[in-house]
């Protein structure tokens, strides 16, 4: 009797092993990923360091316009506040500002966006939050003592979606 | 190397395909750290990520980790399942080569698909990055499971707490005149040298030749999984000849 138990609670045990790794396999392949989500214009709403002056948090965002500035020099597409992510792998400026090919890939289990010029490496952020209208960056600083840089962006127009809803 | 099983399986045994397949573990891990942004030898850390996206409510991430989990485990599963079953189909050494052969299979896979159809998408990549977890997996549960979990060569976190207790208990004269501890001792910094030194020769190759990397894997576990064969060929040859000459050397006598 407490053979055949056993017997019963192994192929319990398989089935349930078998039916998780089906289920997996099956959101890996149907459901709404990174790479998907991410595609369409964004906007910048903020720039945020882990970790800032006590003293000047008030002006945050004023505080680290030199900053991002400076980080984003060789970074053409930052220079503008609306980011555009195509659905044939490049990113665009919205207004068209960019001239040269800037392609964009979603890496690792869809947690890091790779920016890449010319077959090179230009960037690489680590996705810490996507949704369908938000979407927040990490970008490893070598400034070790400032910890890393949030960049938060909005989807174009739920602002407005939004308040038109309310 | 390979034929051998459990305690049956001397130290020189255990060095070789400990050295052997962490070297392999090494090349595969950051190859796939440099292609993929994954790591692909180890799990542990998969298991706490997968606790942070759920409770992040990130689904997709959480079921891809799931996805790769799964597919370490049942590399692990089907490894052990042929070595037990298979030692009575096809022989003990056979039995042993297959999980080396599929995994071979496995890495060779992803580097013609990395070579003539991929795409850069994630659904790609994160298959790509499964079917080397799924290799680790069997590697894992091939080496654990004939030496007697004596050679685990995927992952480093057992490996470096069992250097840290050694080193301790060397501080002791006794211990260090024990031969089972110093040559657990020598196994143990074997595998991390050679895991160490496969990623550092995976990075470097990667530099120069790419995805061709993936190839030089395979090269290395074909020598794996044949070098008993070329012994046991060589033995058997050895022994014939050896036969032939006592024949021949029995009847010339008796002339």
């Amino acid at each position: 009797m407490l053979h055949f138990k056993r017997k019963r609670l192994l192929a319990i045990t398989y089935i349930l092993l078998v039916s998780l790794l089906l289920t997996a396999a099956y959101m890996v392949m149907h459901f709404e990923n990174p790479e998907r989500l991410i595609q369409g214009e964004w906007v910048e709403t903020g720039w945020y360091l882990e970790k800032t002056d006590s003293k000047a948090r008030h002006s945050e965002w004023e505080l680290q316009h030199s900053l991002r500035e400076e980080i984003m020099k060789d970074l053409e597409l930052f220079n503008v506040k609306v980011w555009e992510f195509d659905n044939d792998g490049t990113i665009k400026a919205a207004n068209n500002s960019l001239n040269e090919r800037i392609e964009w890939y979603i890496r690792g289990r869809g947690h890091i966006l790779q920016l890449v010029r010319e077959g090179k490496q230009l960037e690489s952020f680590q996705i810490a939050n996507i949704d369908r209208n938000t979407l927040e960056l990490h970008l490893n600083l070598d400034l070790q003592v400032r910890g890393v840089l949030k960049i938060k962006l909005e989807r174009k127009g739920y602002q407005e979606d939004y308040a038109e809803k309310i | 190397m390979l034929r051998k099983y459990s305690n049956h399986r001397t130290v020189s045994d255990n060095i070789k395909l400990g050295g052997l397949t962490a070297f392999s573990a090494g090349m595969v891990n950051v190859i796939s750290v440099i292609v993929f942004f994954a790591f692909t030898s180890n799990i542990t850390g998969y298991y706490a990520v997968f606790a942070q996206e759920l409770s992040k409510g990130n689904w997709y991430q959480g079921a891809v980790v799931l996805f790769w989990i799964l597919l370490f485990f049942f590399g692990g599963v089907i490894s052990n399942a042929v070595i037990i079953h298979g030692k009575s189909l096809w022989g003990q050494y056979v039995s042993h080569a297959i999980p080396v052969v599929l995994e071979l299979l496995s890495i060779l896979f992803v580097g013609v698909y990395l070579d003539f159809f991929y795409n850069d998408s994630l659904q790609e990549t994160e298959l790509l990055v499964g079917a080397l977890l799924f290799a680790m997996g069997l590697q894992n549960g091939l080496t654990a499971s004939i030496s007697n979990s004596v050679v685990k060569t995927t992952h480093l976190t057992g490996l470096t707490t069992d250097l840290a207790i050694m080193v301790s208990m060397f501080t002791k004269t006794k211990n260090r005149q024990n031969k089972q501890l110093v040559d657990k001792f020598h196994l143990l910094l074997v595998i991390l040298f050679s895991y160490f030194l496969g990623g550092l020769l995976s990075g470097v190759y990667y530099f120069y030749f790419g995805n061709q990397t993936f190839y030089l894997v395979c090269f290395v576990l074909v020598l794996i999984a044949f070098f008993d064969f070329y012994k046991l060929k060589r033995v058997k040859y050895l022994y014939e000849r050896r036969a032939r000459i006592k024949k021949s050397s029995y009847s010339y006598s008796t002339r």
